[in-house]
């Protein structure tokens, strides 16, 4: 296997893992749309754009401090952070919980 | 007269040599013994030609269903790797359904190691291999999660391989 991606799908792997433990808290992104968040020092940008005719998600790293940001290599994990993130900020699992407890 | 051949003299052991040991090799090919021996180096030829010909043979009808069968393959994979990270998102909530969907991966990839050959080949023994020793329960989520971390960096694999297939056929 080419290592240098698996690395980053590894990387991008447990970004899916804390979104989904909520121990990565994201939010949307206003000004750039998208959504944020905030790990080890650095602020992750997370957006869908259009390439050959397809909608993909982007995930970037920046630099607080130097506003320099640098983008993951596209896998299919970053489309499984997005519904992730979605998942996480619309409150599925909470939602889920809520209307099954629903009193009919 | 005697002169004439004097003077051709030096040449002739040489040429005479080389000519009567070339017409002792043709003699011994054409002998009994040297048939038999050239029969036998030409079945070996052509049993190991044979051999040859018969590998390119199932590498290309590999090849040709990889190529036919392959997209939709991954892109099956593709699907189940999507259902098992929206799944994560309540691990403890859907472990039937985790289940469900690792088992269709593991029929997928068994499926398309059949017609591969070489590194791709050998990512999907390691991944279905796993898969087979991925238990799912409860106390286990970090190695579900790995799992599919693994079905993620294959289905990579796959995708570039099916690109390169693009430029052999």
């Amino acid at each position: 296997m080419p290592t240098e991606k698996n690395k980053w799908i590894d990387a991008v792997g447990k970004l899916i893992t804390l979104t989904q433990e909520r121990k990565l808290t994201w939010r949307v992104a206003t000004p750039y749309g998208g959504y944020e968040a905030e790990n080890l020092g650095k602020v992750l940008y997370l957006y869908s754009t259009r390439e050959d005719d397809e909608t993909i998600a982007v995930l970037k790293l920046k630099d607080p401090d130097t506003d320099v940001d640098w983008e993951f290599p596209y896998s299919e994990a970053n489309e499984h952070l997005m519904e992730a993130v979605k998942y996480q900020l619309v409150g599925v699992g909470d939602f889920l919980d809520d209307l099954l407890a629903q009193a009919v | 007269m005697k002169l004439l051949l004097s003077f051709h003299t030096p040449k002739q052991p040489s040429t005479i040599g080389s000519m009567d040991s070339l017409t002792q090799i043709v003699r011994n090919i054409f002998s009994r013994d040297g048939f038999f021996f050239l029969g036998n180096l030409l079945s070996i030829i052509s049993f190991f030609l044979t051999i040859f010909v018969l590998l390119n043979i199932r590498k290309l009808r590999n090849t040709y269903k990889l190529r036919v069968r392959g997209p939709s393959l991954i892109k099956d994979l593709s699907k189940s790797a999507s259902n098992l990270s929206g799944l994560m998102n309540d691990y403890s909530e859907f472990l039937p359904q985790i289940t469900e969907e690792l088992g269709k991966v593991g029929v997928k990839l068994r499926s398309l190691r059949r017609k591969l050959s070489g590194s791709s080949k050998r990512s999907v023994k390691h991944v279905i291999t796993y898969i087979d020793q991925c238990e799912i329960s409860p106390q286990n989520e970090a190695q579900v999660r790995r799992t599919y971390v693994e079905i993620v960096k294959v289905i990579e694999e796959l995708k570039d391989n099916q690109k390169d297939l693009d430029w052999e056929l």
